[in-house]
C-alpha cells in the first residue's frame, strides 16, 4: 500500500492506494501517529484508490477514535467504495465513522 | 450452479506479505463459480482474517512455517479448511467484544474473529496431531 499525505484547505488528506491488511496496517498507523504529533486538527482518509481492508486496517481507524472525540479533531474518510462499505457495515462502522463524500466547505 | 463439487489448494509461507497471494488465490478460486461478488468479497475477508490470526499469532511471522488453504466449493455452499503447524490457538476460549468497547479501550486487534463470525455460517476449530485445523462454511445461492 502506498500513502501519500497532502494538505487542502486546512485538512490534512491522508491518500491511501492498494491494500490495507495485515502487512500493511502500521504505515496507516503511522501517518495518523505523525498528523496528531504535528497537532492536526482536520484528518481526512482519502479511500479513493484504496481496493481492500482488513480487520487490521479498521482497528487502527477504532483505536484513536476516542482520542479523536476527547481532543476535538475532526476525523473522516472520504471516497469510500462499496466494497469496503460493506466491510465497515459487518460491524455497524458506518455508524461509527463519519464518511463524506468531499472535504467540507471551510 | 457447477454440477460436481471441486476442491482448490494453496500453500504459502507464514509470510504478511502472502496474505495478498492468499487473497488472489481465493478470489480467483471462487471466480471459476458463479457465487456473487460480494459473496466472494467477504469469503476472501474471512479466509484473510483467519490467515492473518494464523500467521501473527501461531507461528509468529516465521516466514518457514507454512499454511495450506483449501477451498472445497459444492453445490450451495464453500467449505474452507486452513491448516498450520504454529502454536495451538485456543479458539473456544475467545470471547466476543462489543465494537464500542473496543473504541474504549482503544483496542487495535479483535476485531477479526468478529468480522469472521458474522460473514461465515459455521466456524470449527480443531487441535490434531500439531495440526491447527480451521474449518469454515458458508452457504451461498
Amino acid at each position: 500500500m502506498f500513502i501519500n499525505t497532502t494538505t487542502e484547505n486546512n485538512y490534512l488528506i491522508i491518500a491511501l492506494d492498494g491494500d490495507l491488511d495485515a502487512s500493511s496496517a502500521l504505515q496507516l498507523d503511522t501517518a495518523i501517529k505523525e498528523a496528531l504529533e504535528q497537532n492536526k486538527t482536520n484528518i481526512v482518509i482519502d479511500c479513493n484508490k484504496l481496493n481492500y481492508v482488513s480487520s487490521s486496517g479498521l482497528g487502527v481507524f477504532i483505536s484513536y477514535l476516542s482520542d479523536f472525540q476527547k481532543d476535538n479533531i475532526y476525523f473522516a474518510l472520504m471516497n469510500v467504495k462499496e466494497k469496503i462499505l460493506n466491510t465497515l457495515d459487518i460491524l455497524g462502522l458506518t455508524k461509527l465513522l463519519n464518511i463524506i463524500e468531499r472535504i467540507p466547505d471551510v | 450452479m457447477y454440477n460436481s463439487s471441486f476442491t482448490n489448494h494453496y500453500t504459502t509461507f507464514c509470510s504478511l506479505q502472502n496474505l495478498r497471494n492468499i487473497r488472489n488465490f481465493v478470489e480467483s478460486s471462487l471466480s471459476k463459480t458463479d457465487i456473487n461478488s460480494k459473496d466472494t468479497e467477504m469469503i476472501v475477508l474471512a479466509v484473510d482474517e483467519v490467515c492473518s490470526n494464523s500467521i501473527i499469532h501461531s507461528n509468529e511471522e516465521n516466514s518457514e512455517s507454512l499454511i495450506d488453504i483449501f477451498l472445497k466449493m459444492s453445490k450451495g455452499e464453500v467449505v474452507v479448511e486452513i491448516k498450520d503447524k504454529g502454536k495451538r490457538f485456543d479458539y473456544n476460549a475467545y470471547r466476543e467484544t462489543s465494537i464500542t468497547q473496543l473504541i474504549k479501550d482503544k483496542s487495535k486487534g479483535k476485531m477479526g474473529l468478529l468480522l469472521v463470525r458474522n460473514i461465515m455460517d459455521k466456524i470449527e476449530f480443531t487441535h490434531e496431531k500439531d495440526l491447527n485445523i480451521y474449518r469454515m462454511v458458508k452457504k451461498v445461492k
